[in-house]
């Protein structure tokens, strides 16, 4: 409908019958008059002339219009204001009957309101035991301002009630006013205290843990060292093989000793055989001079039986000087091996007593070396066994230790169980800080102080625990750990 | 060749006790603070077994586990849990991220490394 009246506001409804019956009547003269000049001059007038009346009509058309739309404006204005008025009446009257009925409802509801808070004042009142329920009870209250102004001078005195008793509290509590700021000062300073401990309690048992370990294998390396060096009865290497080889290659030394000995006494009596030689010697020689003496006479006979013969004799003569002197000759070889023989038996008797001597003196050396020798070889495998014996204990010392070490590995633990305890502890207190500034800060904003649910704090601290033996403390019991059996749960 | 075993302990002391015997016992011994470090540790290293503490700073042992059961390498890698924790939804919860051994603190070394033993030749 707008459209259309938009439509024919703008004139459209007017323009475009007369431009199209316009434009048809042209071009109908100009066909008729078969395109000729005159007949498009007729044409051109024809379409002049609509134009003319297309102005005159739009004239008409909109001074009509304007008449019809002022009337219709009019009327409808008239009809709404009638409407508005009839629905503005209805609409008060409405209004007006709803209004009463929310109104007493809740009227009701407030009513009832009140009499629960009346209800409920009574009860704080009777906690606080300052008022006197059953004469308040058995009071008729019939209005909202009557409940109200009731309420009112209650509240008032129990105000005062709870001033007083308040004051009464205060002087009663004032050994331990400031508690609470007391707490949120030390609390995170206890905190710190126990952190810095455990971490110092860390550092220090790790730095314990590995000392241990330290130890543990400088014991090790001692004790290989130890073997290495001592060695044993089943092995080849060692003192105790440095000991048994020595004692072997001494005992070749006194033996060849001895032998060489032996060979020393063989000499001596192979020289004291040649004394019987030199005695034969000196008898030869004495045999000797026995000899020349005999020639000797045996010359001088024939030197007198030459002289009795005279001349003839003078040739025997000669031979038997020549004789004599042989024999001379003879006795003082005689007695030159005589005196030889003697030297040589004094030099071998000399040489015999110097032998002796010595080899005496060898044999007594000998034996005090084998002595010696074994002596110190008894004193040396004697140590040997000792060190050894030593080795073996300090072996078993180390296994002991060892073990000592594993024991000392599990209680070295007692740290980490310790610091998860003191980490939940500070955990506690912060949150403690924390509840006490929040309650302060609500304080300080004037607005109702929370009680402190102890039970549920402690619920919660419950939850917290991680070993079965903190749930015993926190329940009071003993609880002891097994430190010799680890629990293992093999999924 | 020595089997190599990932250590993963908050605790200082437990780290160099645990160093200490497995070292003795001739594992090569990789250390780990917390879960994230440990993830840290995992780069295609061949590890034989993994150690792991529960509850620790930054992430815990159980969280610890189920990242590294994502990664295609250490799938199949046994787990042991050493803790204090003994509650038995923790441990419900470890087993089910595929924890074969939970071991509760303190441990004897010796019965220790007798578990360790029986899963690095699993």
């Amino acid at each position: 409908m707008n459209e259309l009246v938009k439509f024919y506001r703008n004139d459209y409804g007017v323009a475009f019958p007369l431009f199209i019956s316009g434009g048809l009547g042209a071009l109908s003269l100009a066909i008729l008059g078969g395109f000729t000049m005159s007949a498009l001059i007729m044409a051109g007038g024809f379409i002049v002339a609509t134009i003319g009346l297309y102005f005159w009509a739009r004239n008409r058309y909109q001074t009509s219009l304007q008449i019809v739309e002022q009337d219709l404006s009019d009327r409808f204005q008239q009809e709404q204001e009638q409407k508005i008025k009839a629905l503005q009446q209805t609409h008060d009257e409405s209004v007006v009957r709803v209004c009463t009925n929310k109104v007493e409802i809740e009227r009701e509801h407030i009513e009832a309101l009140l009499a629960d808070l009346v209800r409920r004042f009574d009860e704080l009142s009777n906690r606080f035991g300052g008022q006197d329920n059953e004469e308040r009870a058995a009071t008729t209250l019939l209005s909202v301002e009557t409940y109200i102004a009731d309420l009112t001078q209650r509240f008032d005195a129990l105000i005062c009630h709870i001033d007083s008793q308040t004051m009464i509290r205060e002087s009663q509590d004032l050994g331990i006013v400031g508690l609470d700021s007391l707490c949120q000062k030390v609390l995170p300073i206890w905190s710190n205290q126990i952190d810095m401990a455990r971490e110092h309690t860390e550092e220090s048992v790790a730095n314990l843990a590995q000392r241990f370990d330290g130890l543990s294998q400088r014991l090790d390396a001692a004790i290989i060292a130890s073997q290495n060096t001592v060695g044993s009865h089943d092995s080849h290497s060692g003192i105790v093989e440095l000991f048994e080889n020595s004692q072997l290659e001494l005992r070749s030394i006194t033996e060849a000793l001895s032998a060489s000995l032996a060979e020393k006494w063989e000499m001596l009596h192979s020289i004291e055989a040649l004394s019987t030689f030199t005695e034969q010697l000196s008898k030869m020689a004495s045999e000797v001079s026995n000899i020349a003496n005999q020639t000797n006479l045996l010359a001088l006979n024939a030197a007198i039986q030459s002289a009795r013969a005279g001349d003839a004799g003078h040739g025997f003569s000669v031979v038997a000087d020549e004789v004599r002197k042989l024999a001379h000759s003879s006795g003082d070889i005689g007695r030159k091996m005589t005196e030889t023989v003697d030297s040589v038996n004094v030099a071998i008797d000399d040489t015999l007593t110097i032998s002796h001597k010595f080899a005496q003196q060898d044999k007594r050396t000998l034996d005090n070396a084998e002595h010696i020798i074994a002596s110190v070889l008894m004193h040396f495998t004697r140590a040997a066994a000792e060190l050894a014996d030593s080795t073996e204990r300090l072996r078993n010392e180390n296994t002991a230790i060892n073990n000592e070490i594993s024991d000392v590995f599990v209680d070295l633990q007692f740290q980490d169980r310790v610091s998860q305890i003191l980490t939940l502890v500070c955990a506690d207190l912060k949150k403690l800080e924390q509840h006490l500034d929040e309650l302060h800060s609500e304080e300080s904003n004037g607005k109702l102080l929370r009680v402190v649910n102890v039970e549920q704090w402690l619920e919660e601290l419950t939850q917290t625990y991680t070993m079965k033996e903190q749930l015993a403390a926190h329940e009071g019991v003993d609880a002891s750990i097994d430190t010799n059996q680890t629990t293992i749960t093999f999924f | 060749m020595a089997k190599t075993i990932l250590f993963v302990e908050d605790s200082a002391s437990v780290r160099q006790v645990m160093k200490t015997a497995l070292t003795r016992e001739g594992y090569d011994v990789i250390l780990a603070v917390d879960g994230r470090d440990a993830l840290t540790k995992l780069d295609g290293t061949k590890i034989h077994l993994i150690i792991s503490d529960v509850n620790m700073p930054n992430m815990d042992g159980i969280t610890f586990v189920k990242e590294a059961k994502k990664l295609p390498t250490y799938k199949f890698t046994p787990i042991i849990m050493l803790t204090t924790e003994t509650q038995a939804s923790k441990m419900a919860e470890g087993k089910a991220a595929g924890v074969k051994a939970w071991i509760v603190k303190p441990f004897q070394p010796a019965q220790l490394m007798a578990a360790v033993a029986q899963l690095v030749m699993a």
